[in-house]
């Protein structure tokens, strides 16, 4: 540890000293929810030069927080008291777990003597976050109280980023002592930290000669390392056809001629069936989950797999690899680049012609007649969006159709709960993700499911007069898991049902927030009401929050979809 | 049986976190003893595991943070 300043300090409670070292890692905002065992922390708010985002719901702040690192790339904070404010954490730090989200979570514990006692509102978060967070804390004393915050910034934001649990204890708050200023955390070095080994240039070489078939399946390392740039750059030299996982729309240029769209359950045709049909397969950045590859012991079958990742547990996690390239993308990318003039080209430029000719074809129709009304209102309000939008989408149909049909320009430009799947995400992400970005024209697409799973966060947007363009596509069903239902369990709907929603127009103007309702009109061509474009346009337009619930049929379904543990290639391409 | 040594910094819940790596997967502990190794805690593991599952549980343990080194005995 190097502390800049070793003189004489000021007391300084344990409270001040959070706030004083959150500013010292550039916190600008934090989301939480006070109660009792963190009412010293909130007390030493005032003056920090912090701003808190009071949420409705401790979900709602790690959401929100997790939002706000999203959209930035940069550490969120989430703050909650102990017992129940803590447990509502463990959602949000499940999913920046799975999606490799930067987040410091701060709770409050029961005074120090009376911790073991199960005293009121007392729980083992530390232990309950031991399968899920990246690493964490039980402060024992203020005068490891800088440390521990400043390792869990270093933590969170290094190697592959993820969520951290500091949990403090009520009386390390209210001490008192002299601390030194925050200084820069320097990490012990670890036997197997990564370092910086020779880009594998030889066998990449002779991989990429005899290869037929190759193509590139991007994910979210890349824009984690910051990557897109150097990433564009080295697919624009290579000419070989590329694909996305849900997390790394955007990474690559949609518009670029080798861009084959999203890949996995509910990628595009041609996606899938390339990667089931190559015989090399460049993946950066991706950690392969089933949700990608389908059965994975199916799997791009002939294919051999070099691997860019900067996380050694997940190589070969579900695949064996031909060749593993370890490091930040932000590295290998680059050495790739430069060291594309040494390496030997595939022949594959018929094969390589004719799938790109096929995505281009896909991605480019509009689904002609047979488009769902749903679809048609997305790609309608997302032709409207300003290139630098960024769309936050909830989980289920609505979900994967956004993610179909939004064509995100920056890697940060489409966010979504893709690893935990998690509910009731998008309405506070967006919310942090708009604060983080108060510039930006953020929509919030949610179904009707999702929306109600942390609704009270329309409070947390009215106070902050948020400018969130929250769209409900709402077909009054759970629609993916009646989606499942209807193609895999003989069309019994059980409990997916919720015909009786409230009326969410009305919730909506309850909270302060103008809302609209639209519904399919079977008398237009389109299925879309004839004032639909004024609507979308005052929408979009607004400086306030806004609520937009569009009723559409139920029995709408996502395709293609690739059945649950079948391949690629038996992806389900219509309604049977 | 599969016998492993884990070399750790003996930090909060590093020891834990180095067991939820086996537990999450529904496997069963034969033996676990943790010692202090000089500077640093050592445990070491006995399993019943198939080789697909050394290499993820290596793979995982050496993810984690404060754990130093990972090596299976013979």
């Amino acid at each position: 540890m190097e502390n800049a300043n070793t003189a004489a300090h000021p007391a300084r409670t344990g409270a001040a000293t959070v706030w004083a070292c959150l500013r010292a890692e550039g916190v600008d905002t934090v989301f939480g929810y006070p109660g009792g065992a963190v009412i010293p922390l909130y007390d030493a708010l005032e003056g920090s030069g912090i701003r808190h985002i009071l949420t409705r719901h401790e979900q709602g702040a790690a959401f929100a927080a997790e939002g706000y690192a999203r959209s930035t790339g940069r550490c969120g904070v989430a703050i909650a008291t102990s017992g129940p404010g803590a447990t509502n954490l463990l959602t949000g730090i499940a999913d920046a777990k799975m999606d490799s989200v930067p987040l410091v979570c701060i709770t409050g514990q029961v005074r120090t003597s009376l911790i073991g006692t199960d005293a009121f509102q007392e729980i083992d978060i530390f232990g309950a976050t031991l399968p899920m967070a990246k690493w964490g804390r039980l402060v024992r004393n203020i005068q490891e109280l800088p440390d521990v915050l400043r390792q869990a910034f270093h933590i969170a934001q290094s190697g592959r980023p993820g969520p951290v649990l500091i949990d403090i204890p009520v009386d390390v708050l209210k001490a008192s002592a002299e601390l030194p200023v925050p200084g820069r955390y320097q990490p012990p070095a670890t036997a197997h930290d990564i370092g910086a080994p020779a880009f594998p240039a030889e066998q990449l070489s002779a991989l990429l000669a005899s290869a037929k078939k190759p193509v590139v399946l991007v994910g979210a390392g890349v824009k984690l390392a910051g990557a897109q740039l150097e990433l564009r750059r080295l697919l624009d030299r290579l000419d070989l056809p590329a694909c996305s996982t849900v997390h790394g729309l955007g990474c690559i240029s949609s518009e670029a001629p080798y861009y084959l769209g999203m890949c996995g359950m509910h990628g595009t045709r041609t996606a899938n069936t390339v990667l089931h049909e190559t015989d090399l397969l460049l993946v950066l950045g991706a950690r392969l989950d089933d949700r990608v590859t389908g059965d994975p012991t199916r799997f791009a079958p002939d294919a051999r797999i070099v691997h860019f990742e900067i996380d050694p547990s997940q190589l070969e996690r579900v695949r064996a690899g031909e060749l593993a390239v370890l490091g930040s993308l932000a590295d290998t990318i680059p050495q790739f680049a430069a060291a594309l003039p040494r390496l030997q080209r595939p022949d594959c430029r018929a094969w390589r012609d004719a799938v790109c000719a096929a995505a281009r074809e896909e991605l480019g129709s509009d689904g002609g007649g047979t488009a769902l009304p749903a679809i048609r209102f997305l790609d309608e309000l997302f032709a409207m969006m300003p290139a630098e939008g960024v769309v936050v989408a909830d989980v289920g149909q609505h979900q994967m159709w956004a993610a179909q049909r939004y064509r995100a320009n920056n890697p940060r430009g489409f966010i979504t709960s893709g690893g935990l799947g998690a509910m009731g995400f998008a309405l506070p992400a967006a919310l942090g993700v708009q604060l983080a970005r108060p510039e930006a024209c953020v929509v919030c697409v949610s179904g009707d499911g999702g929306f109600q799973m942390n609704i009270q966060e329309l409070a947390t947007i009215k106070r902050f007069n948020l400018p969130v363009k929250i769209l409900i596509v709402d077909n009054k069903f759970l629609g993916m898991v009646r989606q499942w239902q209807q193609l895999f369990y003989d069309r019994n709907y059980a409990e997916t049902d919720l015909s009786d929603n409230p009326d969410f127009v009305a919730i909506g103007a309850a909270y302060g927030i103008q809302s609209e309702r639209l519904a399919v009109d079977a008398t237009t061509v389109t299925g879309l009401p004839a004032r639909t474009g004024s609507v979308l346009r005052h929408f979009l337009d607004a400086t306030t929050p806004q609520l937009l619930v569009f009723e559409c049929p139920p029995e709408a379904n996502v395709f293609p979809m690739v059945p649950s543990g079948a391949a690629l290639s038996e992806m389900l391409l219509e309604e049977a | 049986m599969n016998r492993f040594l884990i070399d750790y910094r003996n930090s909060q819940g590093t020891l834990m976190r180095i067991l939820t790596a086996v537990s999450r997967r529904g496997m069963d502990f034969q033996e676990v003893t943790a010692l202090a190794q000089g500077d640093r805690h050592q445990v070491r593991l006995v399993l019943e595991t198939h080789p697909k599952q050394i290499a993820q549980l290596c793979r995982d343990w050496r993810a984690t943070v404060d754990v130093l080194e990972v090596r299976q005995e013979a």
